[in-house]
């Protein structure tokens, strides 16, 4: 964790850092080895020369002649700089002889500035021992003094002693000290040497090249990439990773030139081109939208140019009316299950100046992704809705009056009918002729005709309520359309009619009437025989003296029986 | 900016070269060399006194030695620093030794301390003609003998000498291998407690014939002249303190030298100590050791190489630097 933090990402950088620190820890490695080698070598250099001084000192003893002879001996080897001490104690504990005058004869503890009482107090073994003392820095050797045959009386009188020796290893190991610091400080320099030279090297043979591979890789221009020659060097494996990477650079920018040519083909149709993914549990979203979807939904910029194609459908989606979405979802269901199927809807979306209606179609695309995959079109159909209501609206209405016509009002009139019958409602129709109406005509000419003709139907559609339809059933002649209404009621309201014509005033300034036919459909009634009847009603208006609606006779309660 | 590989490895070997440049000469202290003289043992007095611990004193390690020889061959053999000896081993160790030293400091003046001791039926010093006499061959002895022969006439092909250690002298004189021998204390003591033998000549009868010195290394000099000044410097206070405490002092020059106190105050009459400021008369170019050192250097030569005319010494070998009020030579 704490390495992979320290460790930096770049590869030269991490490798001059990894260099730096093997390096350290090379030299620290160098410096304690050669530390402990040339101290333990000093230590036991010491503990030699104390050994060799001592049995040097013991021979001594056989041989020398006299007390005088042996501690000139003894103070010889005393001037030696390393030599600390040297004394000869018999048994009872007494320095007999030593290399300072001052322990001769007194008590061994004497030697206690020295050397440390531990060894002041330890016995002669069988054999010289030699003792390390660390805090001191001594070499101490305690040897038994048994001579065999000596000169002197003075060692005789020893028989049973022990010889004390202290080597001070000071200079030894100080010595030992400022080798080790030498030795270390070369070895350190050629390590760190050999290691830079061996960093150099592969810096500039791996690290550099590397970097600079990844410096082109993380160009976002493909061509220069595929055209340039890597800078690799000599190695063998990164010039074939060059140019391995050329050749994917190349493979990638054929890649992004045909990529670009499908987008443009798919943006320069009219509407868009999108990628749409419906998933078993009902979640669905969008992979693609070619460009057109911005202008054929009213995209703002941001939007559109995010890419977000996920942000884009939830946008269109938004867009498309309420009441249109139902169908939307329908289509959907329709096309997924029981198979995938054949996509189609049309729906308006808002934009900012209005309605535009779209058409839709996908059809579906196997893929070995979960959920099922479509590939459609949006177009703008705006256009041709528009000519359909048109052709629509002049199929089904009058083109003076805008009431509807005889074909327009035939569906109504049908399906109404229908509806009575099924729910048991009554339904009436009134129809109306306008009296005398071919005087106006002929007297004020076609023109004021077509005005009267118009101001009339204004003047029943004032009249008539929301359920009510009204349509030119002929020349002079209108049809209304009464749901829900029985015979009582359709006479009321073609008597108010009948009322409110012959009391207005009309453009050609004479006054006007109407005559009335109602029927109520009867159980049994079709289109046909209600029409008639109605017209037989109106022809008994017309006959009865005009201006008058007839039709109240006629027993309604036969359609509910 | 990149520094170049060059650089760094050229940086990197500086480093290590100056990292292995340390002062491997400095020392850690200075040895000195003495035998059981007491005229040496204000040293190891000046040591036990703590004077030899103030700051910049550089720590003193006091060699002891048998004799005055082998103070001079530890020296020779650079176990030492410096030696305290006579006007004999100064002479001694600039012809035979290829060690240079200088003396800086006059310890003390024998009066009587250094003598001749032989056996009761020599009288006189022209009696020593013909006789075997005992001697170390390079020591204050020298001095002591060319003295005598002054005084007597004598010349020094009429003695048989013999060179022993000071050590084996009483055995040599009782066992009647020599007739006389020239011995200073403690042996001195231990030779005329001998019965059979006494006195025959001493110092008080030439009182500049023996003076102990300091001499050190040149090359210490040199390099170290500041911590040899405050070596003398603590002598001389350890010198100062003797002599307004002989009683404790006795007791430390006993402890160091190996001699009784009674020994020690019996040998004071006949070892006069010379502090600082009693040093300027004896360096002076007329004085006693511009005048002895020739002689010196002429009997030691001759003694060691039975050289007919011996050759002289520089007098730089006297070096004064250290004298407080001290003419240059």
């Amino acid at each position: 964790m704490i390495k992979k933090r320290l460790l930096p990402t770049s590869l030269a950088r991490r490798f001059n850092f990894l260099m730096v620190l093997f390096s350290m820890l090379g030299v620290v490695l160098v410096a304690i080895l050669s530390y402990y080698e040339h101290v333990i070598e000093a230590r036991a250099e010491a503990r030699s020369i104390a050994v060799d001084r001592s049995l040097t000192i013991v021979d001594a003893m056989e041989t020398g002649a006299s007390r005088e002879s042996i501690s000139r001996f003894i103070f010889s080897v005393a001037a030696q700089p390393s030599v600390e001490s040297i004394a000869l104690v018999d048994a009872g504990g007494r320095v007999v002889l030593a290399s300072r005058r001052s322990w001769q004869n007194a008590d061994v503890s004497a030697l206690s500035d020295v050397i440390d009482k531990q060894w002041l107090a330890k016995q002669a073994g069988e054999d010289m021992s030699v003792y390390w003392d660390e805090p001191n820095v001594q070499a101490v050797v305690i040897a038994p003094i048994e001579p065999v045959n000596p000169a002197s009386s003075v060692i005789r009188d020893l028989q049973g002693g022990r010889l004390l020796f202290a080597l001070d290893a000071r200079p030894h190991i100080a010595s030992a000290r400022k080798e080790a610091w030498f030795d270390a400080f070369w070895a350190s320099g050629v390590l760190v040497v050999m290691m830079l030279l061996v960093s150099r090297a592969l810096h500039r043979q791996v690290a550099w090249p590397l970097e600079k591979l990844y410096q082109r890789t993380r160009s976002p221009d493909d061509q220069a990439l595929a055209s340039d020659p890597a800078p690799t060097g000599q190695v063998r494996e990164l010039k074939a990773l060059g140019d391995a990477i050329s050749e994917l650079a190349k493979a990638r920018l054929a890649v992004g030139v045909e990529k670009q040519r499908l987008e443009d083909i798919a943006d320069s149709i009219p509407g868009a081109v999108y990628e749409y993914r419906h998933y078993p549990d009902g979640d669905d979203e969008f992979l693609y939208f070619s460009g057109g979807i911005q202008q054929l939904v009213d995209l703002d910029a941001e939007t559109a140019h995010a890419w977000d194609f996920a942000r884009i459908g939830a946008n269109v989606w938004s867009r498309i009316l309420p009441e249109d979405r139902e169908n939307l979802e329908q289509a959907t269901q329709a096309a997924n299950y029981p198979e995938p199927g054949e996509w189609q809807a049309e729906y308006r979306v808002q934009i900012s100046d209005g309605i535009r209606w779209i058409w839709g179609h996908a059809m579906p695309v196997a893929d070995d992704q979960p959920g099922q995959l479509f590939r459609g079109v949006m177009l703008d159909i705006t256009d041709r809705k528009e000519l359909e209501q048109r052709l629509q609206q002049a199929a089904t209405h009058d083109p003076l009056t805008g009431a509807l016509n005889r074909a327009g009002i035939e569906p109504h009139l049908e399906s109404s009918l229908a509806g009575a019958r099924r729910r048991n409602h009554p339904m009436s129709i009134v129809l109306i002729d306008i009296d005398y109406f071919k005087n106006v005509n002929d007297t004020f000419g076609h023109g004021v005709g077509d005005s009267v003709l118009i101001q009339l139907v204004e003047m029943f559609k004032r009249r008539l309520r929301k359920a009510d339809s009204l349509a030119r059933w002929g020349g002079e002649e209108f049809l209304i359309l009464l749901p829900d209404t029985d015979a009582k009621g359709a006479f009321q309201l073609a008597e108010a009619l009948r009322k409110a014509i012959e009391q207005a005033t009309f453009k050609h300034q004479q006054p006007l009437t109407i005559s009335l036919g109602i029927a109520t459909a009867n159980a049994g009634d079709s289109l046909k025989s209600l029409v008639r009847r109605a017209d037989d009603n109106l022809y008994a208006a017309k006959h009865g003296g005009r201006n008058q609606v007839m039709g109240l006779i006629e027993k309604p309660e036969s359609l509910e029986s | 900016m990149r520094v170049g590989i060059r650089q760094k490895i050229v940086c990197v070997l500086v480093m290590l070269a100056l990292a292995g440049c340390q002062d491997l000469d400095r020392p850690d202290g200075l040895r000195l060399a003495v035998n059981s003289w007491p005229g040496y043992g204000y040293f190891a007095v000046a040591g036990e006194r703590g004077l030899l611990n103030e700051p910049g004193t550089p720590v003193l390690e006091i060699v002891e030695t048998s004799s005055l020889s082998d103070s001079v061959r530890a020296f020779k053999r650079g176990q030492v620093d410096m030696l305290g000896g006579t006007l004999a081993e100064l002479a001694a160790i600039n012809q035979f030794g290829n060690r240079a030293a200088s003396a800086v400091l006059v310890l003390n003046r024998s009066v009587g301390a250094d003598m001749i001791v032989a056996s009761d039926d020599i009288t006189r010093l022209d009696q020593l003609a013909g006789k075997r006499l005992a001697l170390e061959p390079v020591s204050a002895n020298v001095l002591v003998l060319a003295a005598a022969l002054a005084e007597s006439g004598l010349q020094l092909n009429q003695l048989e000498l013999l060179p022993l250690p000071q050590g084996e002298m009483p055995a040599a004189m009782t066992k009647g291998r020599v007739d006389a021998a020239i011995t200073y204390p403690p042996i001195s003591i231990e030779l005329e407690a001998l019965a059979g033998f006494s006195r025959l000549f001493d110092t008080g009868q030439a009182p500049d014939a023996v003076i102990d010195l300091l001499i050190v290394a040149d090359d210490v000099i040199n390099q170290h002249p500041q911590e040899l000044a405050s070596i003398i410097r603590a002598h001389d206070e350890a010198l100062r303190w003797g002599k307004n405490n002989p009683a404790e002092v006795n007791k430390l020059l006993s402890k160091h030298t190996g001699l009784s106190v009674e020994e020690l105050v019996k040998l004071s009459d006949s070892i006069e100590m010379l502090t600082l400021d009693s040093q300027a008369a004896f360096w002076q170019p007329t004085g006693p050791l511009h005048r002895l050192l020739p002689v010196a250097g002429r009997i030691v030569q001759q003694l060691n190489t039975r050289a007919a005319e011996g050759i002289g010494i520089p007098s730089q070998v006297l070096n004064n630097r250290f004298i407080p009020n001290s003419e240059a030579p």
